[in-house]
């Protein structure tokens, strides 16, 4: 099996992946857990195709992208819901939703689609934009009190809602781009249940890279260039059963997250959620 | 107000229902104008009632189970390869029933000891190990135990199966298991003392561990036994004399698991409702497919309207706790 191939399918999987992985740690750190990261990135996939794909195709799945997170923040932060109900509930809905309209009108074979140098440029240029906003001690200060305890962070004068909206939205244009990409950067066109668990193997990676950037942007790698050996070992004719193959990112994530160590480093305000 | 949160997602359900029995009345006869449909009906509520309960069990102990699409495969596929590997004896399928029931309990176990034991949520894990169990049972299906002599991927039909309970239905056992199960697990939780702690575990722990119940392990007993029932429904469903009798590498997807926590979540409190809503999500289930076939619309429509169910029960049932 060469190299290169391999490589290249781990980009165009792992972008995706990987930027899903730090929206969600953004909305992570800001105390509400991320489980919305399934249905986002699938409704920015399925918008993106119909906007025509490019970067058209982009903007609109980016602005899928935080229409689904505004409603997780309206739901969680405003009707009261609960943050892990309320994304399972998003999650279903973007599957039926899109499963549904795909049945009654198919997608187009095949949209423009972007190259793997101009989606590594798109999410360099975001993680750079995400680290030096992080960097910034303001910022960081109040997304990190209102993740650890929202009461205190209020007592010291911070507008709690206005953070985790702004995380929410942050979380919404990063998932939505990955989503976005998904198919962009990949087949062209638009399947049913398309992200198959990629918005789940994201969280994932936040979890056993224990709420840090740059072990999140670690793991999510790692588990793609896990998702990519499948395509590579298809493409390449190696006689590896297909299913077995697929199985292996997953079988990565549970075996990261049991082997994690029992240390917690997540915001407090997500244990509390509960 | 009570009232009016227990009728909002119903109401949600049952006026698209009377503008459809308005307009498309054929779909209604389809669906249920048969006693045919009806039994088609509770054949397909048997495995989604014991799903819906082992949800509600595991919410009522503060708990979610997401894993139970997974864990209904993971049962179907054992009943399957066990009772096709030992052909000669009617044990292998009853071998093949425990089995299920355990390898359900240990899903369970492991979903529970990584919440309790390392802080990992149980929906991320569950979802995980659904994909997994989705592509573990698939690859099975159609690799190792698959039927050779068929095109289809299948794996080899069943020497010995369960009884129907008439040749003109695949109504199964199924029925029976959710039905006493569902009583026993009533009286567990309004007439004993020690299903009152069991509910008390959904807000403190404090109850709870004065009474000596140690919440961890109660947590971990419940969603185990919840998961062993799981898998039990899945084994009935293929193990039972009717569509399967062998395990279909797509069995993953029947949905049971999905809609079995929408039932679990709208019964909210009342164990009772249990049935109830097990007979509405069924029917809407059953309904989608006779309206796909009278008219051009897909039968996800039906998860359509279940997901946006699920979501106005989240807001009407299931809100944060205001902090004192």
């Amino acid at each position: 099996m060469t190299l290169l191939p391999w490589l290249t399918a781990t980009t165009n999987l792992g972008l995706p992946v990987m930027l899903a992985a730090t929206g969600g740690l953004v909305c992570e750190k800001s105390g509400t857990a991320a489980l919305f990261l399934e249905g986002t990135m699938l409704t920015a996939s399925f918008i993106a195709v119909r906007a025509g794909g490019g970067f058209t195709g982009l903007v609109c799945g980016l602005a899928a992208g935080v229409l689904i997170t505004g409603s997780h923040y309206l739901l969680v932060h405003r009707a009261k819901v609960k943050d892990v109900i309320a994304g399972v509930g998003l999650n279903m809905l973007a599957l039926s939703a899109t499963s549904f309209y795909e049945r009654i009108i198919p997608s187009a074979e095949s949209v423009q689609t972007l190259s793997t140098q101009t989606g590594a440029l798109i999410a360099a240029t975001c993680i750079a934009a995400l680290v030096t906003g992080y960097k910034s001690t303001k910022i960081r200060v109040q997304l990190e009190m209102t993740g650890e305890s929202a009461l205190q962070a209020q007592i010291f004068g911070i507008n709690t809602s206005r953070v985790r909206l702004i995380s929410h939205l942050v979380a919404g244009c990063l998932a939505g781009l990955g989503g976005a990409l998904l198919p962009l950067m990949g087949i062209g066109t638009f399947v049913e249940n398309m992200t198959n668990g990629r918005g789940y193997l994201a969280l994932a990676a936040i979890v056993f890279g224990r709420w840090d950037l740059g072990m999140v942007i670690a793991a999510s790698l790692g588990f793609a260039a896990l998702d990519a050996l499948q395509l590579v070992a298809a493409a390449q004719g190696i006689k590896v059963d297909a299913d077995v193959l697929a199985m292996l990112p997953y079988v990565a994530g549970l075996a990261a997250l049991i082997v994690r160590t029992k240390r917690n480093t997540a915001p407090a305000e997500l244990s509390k959620a509960g | 107000m009570k009232h009016i949160k227990a009728a909002l997602p119903i109401s949600f359900v049952l006026v698209p229902l009377l503008v459809l029995f308005r307009f498309q009345p054929d779909v209604f006869a389809i669906a249920f104008g048969s006693p045919t449909a009806f039994l088609r009906l509770l054949t397909l509520a048997s495995p989604l009632l014991v799903t819906g309960l082992a949800v509600h069990a595991c919410l009522t102990t503060g708990r979610i189970l997401i894993a139970g699409e997974g864990i209904y495969a993971a049962g179907g596929i054992t009943v399957a390869i066990v009772g096709t590997t030992f052909v000669d004896s009617p044990v292998g399928l009853w071998a093949g029933l425990a089995l299920a029931f355990l390898i359900g309990a240990s899903i369970g176990i492991l979903i529970s000891w990584l919440r309790e034991s390392k802080g990992v949520h149980e929906v991320i894990s569950g979802l995980l190990l659904n994909y997994l169990l989705q592509l573990l049972t698939r690859y099975l299906a159609s690799s190792p135990f698959r039927d050779q002599t068929s095109d289809a991927p299948h794996t080899k039909e069943l020497p010995w199966t369960l009884p129907l309970f008439s040749s003109t239905s695949d109504l199964n056992i199924g029925l029976i298991l959710g039905g006493i199960t569902l009583i026993a697990y009533v009286y567990l939780l309004n007439k004993t003392l020690l299903g009152r702690f069991i509910r008390s575990l959904a807000t403190t722990d404090g109850v709870a561990l004065t009474a000596g119940l140690p919440p961890k392990r109660t947590r971990m007993i419940v969603m185990a036994l919840a998961s062993g029932f799981i898998g039990l429904a899945g084994a009935i469903m293929i193990g039972s004399a009717g569509p399967f009798r062998r395990f279909p590498a797509d069995f993953y997807g029947s949905g049971v698991g999905f809609d079995g926590l929408i039932v679990g979540m709208l019964s909210g409190p009342n164990a009772w409702l249990l049935a109830p809503s097990t007979l509405l999500i069924a029917g809407l289930s059953h309904l989608s497919d006779a309206l796909s076939l009278a008219t051009a619309l897909p039968r996800q429509v039906g998860s359509l309207i279940g997901a946006s169910l699920f979501l106005i029960t989240a807001i009407v049932r299931y809100r944060k706790q205001p902090r004192s």
